[in-house]
């Protein structure tokens, strides 16, 4: 049997699914249930800031990597640029050290020579002072 | 003689304009730290969003469980949101992402019927707007006609269904449709036609004017 016809168009019975609309008891029930579920996402947006924070590093790894790679290489090369400034600066001092102490050291032994010579031999006790002198010339004398 | 299309259409633009600012003043609520301010965009869209879902799915489970998703989503990102469209462009793309994804996972084919509220005041609802029938036949005829209908959009693709729901029942404009669903007008148009013929084909026994 033939279905009895209408008298809509179809526009118009796509224009009454508007009214297809759940009753006011619906809305109260899913005001309460949003409401708990956008409590819930607030207190896991706290939370998890920091970890939200590293897992944005984590997934966007490919585009941090060759800059951290940068930064580490940029950083590496700083450090033994300023590591071996500092040695060689070191160095320095002490070879000028030595130098000084090795002109000190000449001087002073030779005024010691001098005095010793001065010295009557039967006041030399065992010529320690000279024996010292030498050793000490000889230790930064290297 | 009618009154000029031009008046309306700039009322309704100036509406729609005050309603668009409105919208960003509450963002900008949230957005600053104000919580309670996206219930005041919860209350305006809720509604709008759940039909959109709900004759998509044709499930008033379903549509009531993503409706939630679709504006936790929402909350959840609308730092994101940089103000370049209308609100509620925004909130209805994140809407047809979801309900796209859904349905996707799901295949549901089962459809809703009005029977299915429990509640007279809904169908009662519908009849008060359709008063050209007698009232005797009218409840019977109108909601057989209207699970005809669900039936015969279920049947549309995808993308059909989309237009139709949009245009025809949440009354978008051609240009609005053609935003959220990235394309252009001609396409939305063209669905639109397609898509309708397609539904006056699987209904016309039942509608008037119409021969295959």
């Amino acid at each position: 049997m033939k279905p009895k016809k209408l008298n809509f168009s179809l526009e118009e019975l796509l224009h009454l699914k508007r009214y297809e609309m759940p009753p006011e008891a619906f809305w109260e029930a899913f005001e309460k249930q949003l409401q708990c579920r956008l409590a819930l996402e607030v207190e896991r947006k706290r939370s998890f800031s920091l970890v939200k924070m590293l897992d944005a590093l984590y997934k966007n790894w490919v585009r941090w990597f060759p800059l951290a790679t940068c930064l580490c290489v940029l950083s590496f090369v700083v450090y033994t640029q300023c590591f071996r400034a500092e040695k060689l600066s070191n160095r320095f001092v002490v070879v000028a050290e030595d130098i000084v102490c090795h002109r000190a050291l000449k001087q002073f032994v030779l005024s010691a020579d001098q005095q010793l010579s001065s010295v009557p031999v039967k006041n030399l006790v065992s010529g320690s002072q000279k024996i010292v002198a030498t050793d000490t010339y000889k230790r930064f004398s290297f | 003689m009618d009154a000029p299309p031009e008046v309306n259409l700039d009322e309704e633009n100036v509406l729609a304009e005050q309603s668009a600012n409105e919208d960003r003043l509450w963002i900008r609520r949230v957005k600053s730290g104000n919580i309670r301010a996206f219930d005041f965009l919860i209350r305006k869209y809720q509604r709008r969003l759940y039909s959109v879902v709900y004759n998509m799915t044709a499930n008033k489970v379903d549509a009531a469980d993503l409706t939630q998703e679709i504006l936790v989503k929402a909350f959840r990102g609308i730092h994101t949101f940089k103000g370049e469209s209308h609100f509620y462009t925004w909130l209805y793309r994140i809407a047809l992402n979801t309900t796209f994804s859904f349905i996707k996972k799901s295949r549901k084919t089962s459809h809703c019927s009005l029977e299915n509220w429990d509640d007279a005041e809904v169908h009662a609802n519908i009849l008060s707007h359709s008063n050209d029938l007698e009232v005797g036949d009218r409840a019977t005829l109108l909601k057989e006609l209207q699970e005809k209908l669900n039936e015969a959009l279920q049947k549309l693709s995808l993308n059909h269904r989309t237009v139709v729901v949009l245009f025809e029942i949440e009354g978008m404009s051609h240009t609005e449709i053609a935003q959220m669903l990235h394309c252009s007008e001609g396409t939305v148009r063209s669905r639109l036609h397609y898509a309708k013929e397609q539904l006056k084909q699987l209904l016309k026994d039942y509608l008037k004017d119409y021969e295959a």
